[in-house]
């Protein structure tokens, strides 16, 4: 018959925290202040190259005080472009929100001949240069285009035109929605999905009482970043908006002309409404995330 | 209700799940799937449930063919490993949740729902927990609302997959001896997949044992366990000694092998490797004099009276042994 052994004495077990003999058990100086050193290091990084910009964007557009501000911001061009911008935004992040749900949904819950290429195409516009996005659409679309003769005989104007535009920002923002879900998704696996199917739910049932409850946050992450992206889309929409004033100039595109004429006050007046319309999109994500925060 | 499988294949690319499976339960039977990993048990069951798709065979349920039917048209009610309760709802608005999407037509009215989840919930004795969320529940409570939740829609077959395989031994036991008086009370046919044999032979009424995709013995655990069919389901249902492997095998448990002091006929000569004394059990460990290893189990009063040690000399015999022919 065996014993069960002795219990080793404690001061044997106790792990080794000393570096240094003789200090009198305090961490050494040198591990507390790793953390503080991280620390301060992060917060100069994201104040030289986060806060700074912002702040010394807002303080050039109000330098000549506001009169000359609001005037600049109310010019006809300026105006026609915060409307592009905006039409633009309303069209191409909805479209890929229900895109990327729908890539998402089939990508992660099935398995299909051509998974693997589908996850490669809808990383496709991350990887190649949004001028070359640009370049692809002209010459799809453009007169002397693939499709350019067919467009001409039925009156379609795509580059150089409102519609190029949409399309260009479409393509270019599609996988912020997608490459937010799938990961989300294909860790919450196929479970809940199947227990409601099980007890009777629809496809559809399925899809908006458990799927969407479960991805909301990502689906709110991936909406915001799809929209910032598309507002503030500069190298595509260069190549197919053909730069015409108060017709195809997005905001990006005005503040480029604005500086380029020497208007730098005006140039960052427009610059200091895309900034604006992005910090209002993350208030309503903080507003969004502290009302269902508190509601439960 | 009676549930039909007949002659079910499913691969999955190039590995084959089940091959040529076919199986009947009768109504309000407790029957369990037992096997090893990869055995094919699962996807039988999920066969059944109509979350897979086979790539041949038919399924019918109470002699109604389904094999072309949704899994929510089967009349099944299905239990995960994993619980699958819907994080974002109440225990009672998941306990509900069958019974609210049902179609327009059947739906029956918010009162008689929410009555109808109270009194699930009062079955599985979780009503006070109606309106908690499942984060703030334990594993065990997590999987009783489980059940409740798939008994809400008054299925003819309940369908669990490794119900209790996420759970700790103590709730295990507990949660086991539990479905088994579930089943006693609403006698409903239920099939459960496990790959404990222990669990298998605790509470099931048939027991039928998968290796690699195809069934090796169907029949009661007292059948499966004492009348092993092939030397799988031998070595998979309990401990093993093997007597001898050249040509015929011939295996023998180790509650089967006798221990004594003195030499007696048909008593051979081993020397005493080990003890284990667990719980109320004594776990001794022989070599014979063919340098063989055995395995002798008896109740620690027994091996108490034996008074024998580690190092000395023992006589073992074998009170049964289970032969197979070579293979």
């Amino acid at each position: 018959m065996s014993r069960p052994a002795q219990a080793e004495p404690l001061q044997a077990s106790a792990p080794q925290m000393r570096a240094r003999p003789g200090r009198s058990g305090r961490r050494p100086l040198a591990r507390r202040l790793w953390p503080a050193f991280m620390v301060t290091l992060t917060l100069i990084v994201v104040g030289l190259f986060l806060v700074l910009p912002l702040v010394s964007v807002f303080t050039a557009a109000l330098g000549k005080g506001l009169g000359e501000y609001t005037a600049a911001v109310t010019t006809p061009d300026t105006v026609s472009a915060i409307l592009l911008t905006l039409l633009t935004v309303v069209i191409a992040v909805p479209l890929n929100t229900v895109f990327g749900v729908a890539a998402a949904w089939a990508v992660t819950k099935f398995r299909f001949p051509g998974r693997g290429l589908l996850l490669t195409l809808i990383d496709l516009p991350l990887a190649i240069s949004p001028v070359i996005s640009g370049l692809v659409y002209v010459l799809l679309f453009g007169r002397q285009g693939f499709l350019g003769p067919w467009l001409e005989a039925h009156n379609l104007k795509i580059i150089f035109a409102p519609p190029g535009i949409v399309l260009a920002t479409t393509f270019v923002t599609f996988a912020y929605v997608a490459r937010e879900l799938i990961p989300v998704m294909q860790s919450q696996g196929k479970d809940d999905e199947e227990a409601a199917l099980t007890l009777g739910a629809s496809g559809w049932q399925t899809f908006t009482r458990i799927t969407l409850p479960n991805i909301r946050w990502a689906l709110v992450y991936g909406v915001i970043m799809c929209n910032a992206r598309a507002m503030g889309e500069f190298g595509a929409v260069s190549v197919v908006s053909g730069h015409i004033r108060g017709l195809t100039n997005t905001m990006p595109l005005q503040v480029e002309i604005l500086y380029n004429e020497y208007n730098t006050t005006a140039a960052f007046a427009v610059a200091s409404l895309l900034a604006l319309m992005a910090l209002l999109t993350l208030g309503v994500k903080a507003l969004l995330e502290w009302r269902v925060g508190n509601g439960k | 209700m009676s549930i039909q499988a007949e002659h079910i294949r499913k691969q999955f690319g190039t590995f084959s799940a089940l091959n040529d499976v076919s199986l009947t339960v009768q109504g309000g039977q407790l029957v369990a799937l037992l096997g090893p990993s990869g055995s094919g048990k699962t996807t039988l069951l999920r066969v059944i449930a109509g979350l897979e798709i086979p790539d041949s065979g038919r399924v019918s349920l109470a002699g109604r063919d389904v094999t072309d039917a949704g899994p929510g048209e089967r009349g099944i009610g299905f239990v995960f490993q994993h619980y699958a309760l819907f994080r974002h709802m109440t225990v009672a608005q998941n306990v509900a949740f069958g019974l609210s999407v049902k179609s327009k037509a059947k739906r029956p009215d918010k009162a008689t729902i929410q009555a109808r989840a109270m009194e699930l919930l009062t079955l599985v004795q979780l009503d006070w927990a109606a309106n908690r969320y499942p984060t703030q529940l334990s594993g065990g409570q997590r999987q009783r609302v489980a059940l409740a939740r798939a008994l809400a829609v008054e299925p003819q077959v309940l369908l669990l997959d490794e119900p209790f395989g996420a759970l700790d031994a103590a709730v295990r036991q507990e949660l086991r001896d539990w479905l088994r008086g579930l089943h006693h009370e609403l006698q409903l046919t239920s099939v459960f997949v496990t790959h404990d044999q222990q669990e298998a032979l605790e509470i099931a009424d048939q027991v039928v044992v998968f290796n690699q995709g195809q069934i090796e013995q169907i029949g009661t655990p007292d059948d499966v366990y004492d009348h092993p069919a092939t030397p799988f389901v031998y070595r998979f249902l309990g401990k093993t000694n093997v007597l001898q492997e050249e040509g015929e095998l011939e295996y023998a448990r180790p509650h089967d092998i006798e221990l004594s002091r003195a030499a007696q006929t048909d008593f051979r000569a081993a020397q005493i490797k080990h003890v284990h004394l667990v719980g109320a059990e004594a776990r001794i460990e022989v070599q014979d004099m063919g340098g063989r290893m055995l395995s002798a189990e008896m109740p620690k009063a027994l091996f108490r009276e034996l008074d024998v040690n580690a190092g000395e000399q023992v006589y073992y015999r074998p009170r049964r042994v289970t032969r197979y022919p070579a293979s």
